[in-house]
Protein backbone atom coordinates (compact mmCIF):
# COMPACT_ATOMS: atom_id res chain seq x y z
CA UNK A 1 0.00 0.00 0.00
CA UNK A 2 1.09 3.78 -1.29
CA UNK A 3 1.70 6.15 1.77
CA UNK A 4 -0.21 8.49 -0.68
CA UNK A 5 -3.21 6.01 -0.15
CA UNK A 6 -2.93 6.08 3.86
CA UNK A 7 -2.00 9.57 5.07
CA UNK A 8 -4.05 12.70 6.15
CA UNK A 9 -4.12 15.47 3.86
CA UNK A 10 -5.81 18.02 5.89
CA UNK A 11 -3.18 19.27 8.22
CA UNK A 12 -3.71 21.64 11.38
CA UNK A 13 -1.03 24.01 11.44
CA UNK A 14 -0.71 26.80 14.15
CA UNK A 15 2.00 29.78 13.56
CA UNK A 16 4.88 29.30 16.48
CA UNK A 17 4.28 32.77 18.35
CA UNK A 18 0.52 31.43 18.79
CA UNK A 19 0.68 30.63 22.56
CA UNK A 20 0.47 26.87 23.99
CA UNK A 21 -2.84 27.73 25.28
CA UNK A 22 -4.17 28.34 21.33
CA UNK A 23 -2.94 25.36 20.69
CA UNK A 24 -4.91 23.66 22.84
CA UNK A 25 -7.92 25.16 22.04
CA UNK A 26 -7.20 23.84 18.58
CA UNK A 27 -6.49 20.25 19.39
CA UNK A 28 -10.03 20.07 21.22
CA UNK A 29 -11.54 21.71 19.06
CA UNK A 30 -10.56 20.08 16.15
CA UNK A 31 -10.09 16.72 18.43
CA UNK A 32 -6.63 15.79 17.34
CA UNK A 33 -3.47 14.96 18.96
CA UNK A 34 -0.58 16.93 17.27
CA UNK A 35 -0.29 20.59 15.27
CA UNK A 36 1.91 21.62 12.65
CA UNK A 37 4.03 24.43 13.72
CA UNK A 38 5.08 26.92 11.18
CA UNK A 39 7.68 29.06 11.97
CA UNK A 40 6.89 32.64 12.44
CA UNK A 41 10.59 33.64 12.13
CA UNK A 42 13.15 33.39 8.93
CA UNK A 43 15.49 31.70 11.99
CA UNK A 44 13.01 29.13 12.99
CA UNK A 45 12.27 26.18 11.14
CA UNK A 46 8.68 24.45 11.15
CA UNK A 47 8.12 21.69 14.38
CA UNK A 48 5.44 19.54 15.69
CA UNK A 49 3.56 19.96 18.65
CA UNK A 50 1.66 17.06 20.21
CA UNK A 51 -0.78 17.01 23.29
CA UNK A 52 2.51 15.09 24.86
CA UNK A 53 4.74 18.45 24.48
CA UNK A 54 1.70 20.05 26.30
CA UNK A 55 1.17 18.20 29.12
CA UNK A 56 4.93 17.07 30.06
CA UNK A 57 6.39 20.45 29.06
CA UNK A 58 3.69 22.91 30.42
CA UNK A 59 0.76 21.85 32.19
CA UNK A 60 2.74 18.74 34.54
CA UNK A 61 5.00 21.93 35.27
CA UNK A 62 2.61 23.83 36.37
CA UNK A 63 3.37 26.56 34.02
CA UNK A 64 0.48 28.71 32.50
CA UNK A 65 0.22 27.71 28.87
CA UNK A 66 -1.06 31.64 27.98
CA UNK A 67 2.02 33.01 28.55
CA UNK A 68 4.42 30.18 26.49
CA UNK A 69 5.12 30.44 22.85
CA UNK A 70 4.23 27.29 20.98
CA UNK A 71 6.98 27.54 19.33
CA UNK A 72 8.83 27.62 22.55
CA UNK A 73 7.69 23.72 23.04
CA UNK A 74 7.14 22.02 19.56
CA UNK A 75 9.55 18.94 18.19
CA UNK A 76 12.40 20.45 15.92
CA UNK A 77 12.79 19.20 12.89
CA UNK A 78 9.73 17.54 11.40
CA UNK A 79 10.73 14.01 10.84
CA UNK A 80 9.75 14.10 6.92
CA UNK A 81 9.57 11.02 4.80
CA UNK A 82 8.74 11.16 0.61
CA UNK A 83 5.58 10.40 -0.40
CA UNK A 84 6.91 6.86 -2.52
CA UNK A 85 8.04 5.66 0.69
CA UNK A 86 7.19 2.34 1.74
CA UNK A 87 4.93 1.84 4.86
CA UNK A 88 7.13 -0.72 6.04
CA UNK A 89 9.83 1.70 6.26
CA UNK A 90 7.89 4.25 7.87
CA UNK A 91 6.74 2.09 10.34
CA UNK A 92 10.31 1.18 11.11
CA UNK A 93 11.45 4.82 11.03
CA UNK A 94 8.96 5.35 13.28
CA UNK A 95 9.88 2.73 15.55
CA UNK A 96 13.32 3.82 15.57
CA UNK A 97 12.88 7.56 16.27
CA UNK A 98 10.21 6.52 18.86
CA UNK A 99 7.51 8.39 17.10
CA UNK A 100 3.95 8.38 16.64
CA UNK A 101 3.71 10.24 13.36
CA UNK A 102 5.80 11.38 10.50
CA UNK A 103 5.16 13.93 7.99
CA UNK A 104 4.57 13.28 4.43
CA UNK A 105 7.02 15.50 1.94
CA UNK A 106 7.28 16.75 -1.93
CA UNK A 107 10.05 18.65 -2.43
CA UNK A 108 10.23 20.43 0.26
CA UNK A 109 6.58 21.13 1.31
CA UNK A 110 4.51 19.38 3.92
CA UNK A 111 1.91 17.46 2.07
CA UNK A 112 0.65 14.79 5.12
CA UNK A 113 0.90 13.29 7.65
CA UNK A 114 1.28 9.06 9.00
CA UNK A 115 0.00 8.39 12.49
CA UNK A 116 1.06 4.97 14.08
CA UNK A 117 -2.96 4.69 13.80
CA UNK A 118 -2.65 4.69 9.68
CA UNK A 119 0.02 2.21 9.94
CA UNK A 120 -2.10 -0.36 11.98
CA UNK A 121 -5.20 0.27 9.73
CA UNK A 122 -3.53 0.07 6.46
CA UNK A 123 -1.44 -3.42 8.02
CA UNK A 124 -5.17 -4.74 8.81
CA UNK A 125 -6.36 -3.86 5.20
CA UNK A 126 -3.37 -5.55 4.20
CA UNK A 127 -4.29 -8.69 5.83
CA UNK A 128 -7.70 -8.71 4.78
CA UNK A 129 -6.68 -8.64 1.41
CA UNK A 130 -4.26 -11.22 1.47
CA UNK A 131 -6.11 -13.68 4.61
CA UNK A 132 -3.26 -16.53 3.30
CA UNK A 133 -0.06 -14.31 2.99
CA UNK B 1 -19.67 -23.27 5.08
CA UNK B 2 -22.86 -21.85 2.70
CA UNK B 3 -21.79 -25.11 0.89
CA UNK B 4 -22.44 -27.15 4.12
CA UNK B 5 -26.29 -26.39 3.98
CA UNK B 6 -26.67 -27.27 0.26
CA UNK B 7 -28.86 -30.32 0.11
CA UNK B 8 -27.73 -32.12 -2.20
CA UNK B 9 -28.91 -30.49 -5.33
CA UNK B 10 -27.21 -27.69 -7.76
CA UNK B 11 -29.52 -25.01 -7.06
CA UNK B 12 -27.24 -24.07 -4.33
CA UNK B 13 -24.75 -24.00 -6.42
CA UNK B 14 -26.17 -21.84 -9.43
CA UNK B 15 -27.37 -19.56 -6.89
CA UNK B 16 -23.76 -19.08 -4.97
CA UNK B 17 -22.39 -18.69 -8.74
CA UNK B 18 -24.64 -16.28 -9.70
CA UNK B 19 -23.99 -14.53 -6.61
CA UNK B 20 -20.43 -13.89 -7.42
CA UNK B 21 -21.38 -12.87 -10.55
CA UNK B 22 -23.31 -10.23 -8.90
CA UNK B 23 -20.47 -9.00 -6.89
CA UNK B 24 -17.99 -9.23 -9.65
CA UNK B 25 -19.92 -6.60 -12.26
CA UNK B 26 -20.66 -4.40 -9.24
CA UNK B 27 -16.81 -4.18 -8.58
CA UNK B 28 -16.34 -4.06 -12.46
CA UNK B 29 -18.55 -0.99 -12.34
CA UNK B 30 -16.86 0.31 -9.14
CA UNK B 31 -13.68 -0.04 -11.33
CA UNK B 32 -15.58 1.91 -14.18
CA UNK B 33 -16.70 4.75 -11.83
CA UNK B 34 -12.61 5.54 -10.35
CA UNK B 35 -11.49 5.32 -13.83
CA UNK B 36 -14.29 7.79 -14.54
CA UNK B 37 -13.52 10.30 -12.23
CA UNK B 38 -9.78 10.08 -13.49
CA UNK B 39 -9.57 10.33 -17.30
CA UNK B 40 -13.22 12.29 -17.43
CA UNK B 41 -14.12 9.65 -20.55
CA UNK B 42 -17.88 10.34 -20.07
CA UNK B 43 -18.47 7.12 -22.58
CA UNK B 44 -17.71 5.33 -19.58
CA UNK B 45 -20.91 6.34 -18.31
CA UNK B 46 -22.69 4.36 -20.59
CA UNK B 47 -20.52 1.02 -19.75
CA UNK B 48 -21.95 1.57 -16.43
CA UNK B 49 -25.39 1.61 -17.25
CA UNK B 50 -24.59 -1.60 -19.07
CA UNK B 51 -22.86 -2.95 -16.09
CA UNK B 52 -26.07 -2.29 -13.85
CA UNK B 53 -28.65 -4.08 -16.24
CA UNK B 54 -26.22 -6.84 -16.19
CA UNK B 55 -26.31 -6.72 -12.52
CA UNK B 56 -30.13 -6.62 -11.90
CA UNK B 57 -30.01 -9.79 -14.42
CA UNK B 58 -27.55 -11.43 -12.03
CA UNK B 59 -30.21 -10.49 -9.08
CA UNK B 60 -32.93 -11.63 -10.40
CA UNK B 61 -31.10 -14.79 -11.19
CA UNK B 62 -29.75 -15.25 -7.50
CA UNK B 63 -33.45 -14.26 -6.41
CA UNK B 64 -35.23 -16.88 -8.21
CA UNK B 65 -33.18 -20.02 -7.57
CA UNK B 66 -33.98 -18.87 -3.87
CA UNK B 67 -37.06 -18.61 -4.19
CA UNK B 68 -37.26 -21.78 -6.72
CA UNK B 69 -35.65 -23.63 -3.15
CA UNK B 70 -32.56 -23.30 -2.85
CA UNK B 71 -30.90 -23.54 0.71
CA UNK B 72 -32.87 -23.92 4.01
CA UNK B 73 -35.82 -21.45 4.20
CA UNK B 74 -34.08 -20.05 7.94
CA UNK B 75 -31.09 -19.07 5.70
CA UNK B 76 -32.44 -17.44 2.61
CA UNK B 77 -33.93 -13.90 3.98
CA UNK B 78 -30.25 -13.08 4.94
CA UNK B 79 -29.16 -14.51 1.86
CA UNK B 80 -31.63 -12.19 -0.10
CA UNK B 81 -31.32 -9.01 2.35
CA UNK B 82 -27.22 -9.74 1.28
CA UNK B 83 -28.38 -9.70 -2.29
CA UNK B 84 -30.39 -6.49 -2.23
CA UNK B 85 -28.17 -4.81 -0.21
CA UNK B 86 -25.20 -5.46 -3.13
CA UNK B 87 -27.68 -4.67 -6.02
CA UNK B 88 -28.40 -1.09 -3.92
CA UNK B 89 -25.05 -0.54 -3.85
CA UNK B 90 -24.94 -1.19 -7.39
CA UNK B 91 -27.99 1.26 -8.19
CA UNK B 92 -25.47 4.29 -6.09
CA UNK B 93 -22.89 3.69 -8.49
CA UNK B 94 -25.51 3.95 -11.63
CA UNK B 95 -26.57 7.08 -10.00
CA UNK B 96 -23.02 8.32 -9.32
CA UNK B 97 -22.24 8.21 -12.89
CA UNK B 98 -25.86 9.64 -14.16
CA UNK B 99 -25.10 12.48 -12.26
CA UNK B 100 -21.30 13.32 -13.13
CA UNK B 101 -22.40 13.38 -16.74
CA UNK B 102 -24.52 16.43 -15.31
CA UNK B 103 -22.42 18.14 -13.77
CA UNK B 104 -18.40 19.27 -14.03
CA UNK B 105 -16.97 18.83 -10.70
CA UNK B 106 -15.03 21.42 -9.31
CA UNK B 107 -11.93 21.43 -9.02
CA UNK B 108 -11.48 22.05 -5.22
CA UNK B 109 -13.48 18.39 -4.38
CA UNK B 110 -12.17 16.18 -7.43
CA UNK B 111 -9.53 14.55 -5.42
CA UNK B 112 -11.53 13.37 -2.83
CA UNK B 113 -14.18 12.38 -5.00
CA UNK B 114 -11.62 9.76 -6.93
CA UNK B 115 -10.15 8.75 -3.58
CA UNK B 116 -14.05 7.70 -2.28
CA UNK B 117 -14.07 6.20 -5.41
CA UNK B 118 -10.82 4.66 -4.64
CA UNK B 119 -11.54 3.64 -1.34
CA UNK B 120 -15.01 2.02 -2.92
CA UNK B 121 -13.50 0.34 -5.06
CA UNK B 122 -11.14 -1.21 -2.76
CA UNK B 123 -14.10 -2.42 -0.38
CA UNK B 124 -16.08 -4.11 -3.02
CA UNK B 125 -12.84 -6.33 -3.72
CA UNK B 126 -12.44 -7.38 -0.37
CA UNK B 127 -16.91 -7.83 -0.10
CA UNK B 128 -15.67 -10.41 -2.97
CA UNK B 129 -13.00 -11.59 -0.82
CA UNK B 130 -15.41 -12.20 2.09
CA UNK B 131 -18.03 -13.95 0.16
CA UNK B 132 -15.50 -16.23 -1.48
CA UNK B 133 -14.07 -17.30 2.19
CA UNK B 134 -17.67 -17.29 3.85
CA UNK B 135 -18.72 -19.83 0.94
CA UNK B 136 -15.08 -21.93 2.39
CA UNK B 137 -16.81 -21.82 5.66
CA UNK B 138 -13.37 -19.58 6.71
CA UNK B 139 -13.54 -16.59 9.06
CA UNK B 140 -14.75 -13.18 7.45
CA UNK B 141 -13.80 -11.27 10.71
CA UNK B 142 -10.52 -9.37 9.14
CA UNK B 143 -12.19 -8.73 5.86
CA UNK B 144 -15.66 -6.71 7.80
CA UNK B 145 -13.31 -4.75 9.90
CA UNK B 146 -11.16 -4.01 6.36
CA UNK B 147 -14.33 -2.68 4.69
CA UNK B 148 -15.34 -0.72 8.39
CA UNK B 149 -12.03 1.09 8.07
CA UNK B 150 -12.23 2.28 4.81
CA UNK B 151 -16.00 3.34 4.94
CA UNK B 152 -14.18 5.43 8.15
CA UNK B 153 -12.31 6.72 5.72
CA UNK B 154 -14.72 7.30 2.93
CA UNK B 155 -16.78 9.07 5.97
CA UNK B 156 -13.73 11.44 6.87
CA UNK B 157 -13.34 12.49 3.13
CA UNK B 158 -17.27 12.99 2.98
CA UNK B 159 -16.94 15.52 5.87
CA UNK B 160 -14.26 17.32 4.39
CA UNK B 161 -16.02 17.45 0.59
CA UNK B 162 -18.88 18.92 2.87
CA UNK B 163 -16.80 21.72 4.16
CA UNK B 164 -15.75 22.91 1.15
CA UNK B 165 -19.04 22.74 -0.95
CA UNK B 166 -19.86 25.69 -0.26
CA UNK B 167 -17.44 27.42 -2.21
CA UNK B 168 -18.12 25.48 -4.98
CA UNK B 169 -20.21 28.02 -7.40
CA UNK B 170 -23.94 25.98 -8.78
CA UNK B 171 -25.62 27.96 -11.77
CA UNK B 172 -28.92 26.84 -10.79
CA UNK B 173 -30.90 25.04 -8.61
CA UNK B 174 -30.64 21.74 -10.92
CA UNK B 175 -26.80 22.40 -11.16
CA UNK B 176 -26.98 22.50 -7.57
CA UNK B 177 -29.54 19.03 -7.20
CA UNK B 178 -27.53 17.24 -9.67
CA UNK B 179 -24.04 18.03 -7.15
CA UNK B 180 -25.94 17.56 -4.20
CA UNK B 181 -27.50 13.91 -5.73
CA UNK B 182 -23.60 12.98 -6.96
CA UNK B 183 -21.93 13.35 -3.46
CA UNK B 184 -24.75 11.45 -1.99
CA UNK B 185 -24.85 8.74 -4.07
CA UNK B 186 -20.74 8.97 -4.27
CA UNK B 187 -20.50 8.11 -0.52
CA UNK B 188 -24.00 6.12 0.47
CA UNK B 189 -22.11 3.21 -1.81
CA UNK B 190 -19.52 2.95 1.10
CA UNK B 191 -22.58 2.50 3.92
CA UNK B 192 -24.19 -0.45 1.67
CA UNK B 193 -20.84 -2.22 1.69
CA UNK B 194 -20.60 -2.17 4.79
CA UNK B 195 -24.22 -3.03 5.40
CA UNK B 196 -23.78 -5.96 2.98
CA UNK B 197 -19.94 -7.14 4.77
CA UNK B 198 -22.24 -7.04 8.47
CA UNK B 199 -25.11 -9.07 6.66
CA UNK B 200 -22.69 -12.03 5.00
CA UNK B 201 -21.02 -11.88 8.76
CA UNK B 202 -24.45 -12.33 9.86
CA UNK B 203 -24.82 -15.19 7.46
CA UNK B 204 -21.54 -16.77 8.89
CA UNK B 205 -22.06 -16.63 12.56
CA UNK B 206 -25.29 -18.32 11.64
CA UNK B 207 -23.62 -21.43 10.39
CA UNK B 208 -21.29 -22.27 13.57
Amino acid sequence: MKLEEIMTRKLESIASDASVYEAIERMVDKRIRSLLVRASHPAELDGVVTARDVVFKVLAKGLNPMKIRVGDIACRPLRCVPKDETVENVAALMEQANVARVFVCDGGTVVGLVALMDIMQAALIDRARNPHA
Amino acid sequence: MLKKFMRGNRKEEAALTAMHEHLDLLCAAGHTLTELLTSNAKDLVEKIFDLEREGDTARRRVLSIIFEGAFLPYLRPNLCRFVELVDEAFDTVEDTARYYDLIALHPSITEECRRIASFNQQMCEILILAFELAVRGEDIREQVLAIRILEKRVDDLKGDIYQKIHEVPVADFWQGKFYADFLQSLTAFSDLIEDASDALYVLTVSFR
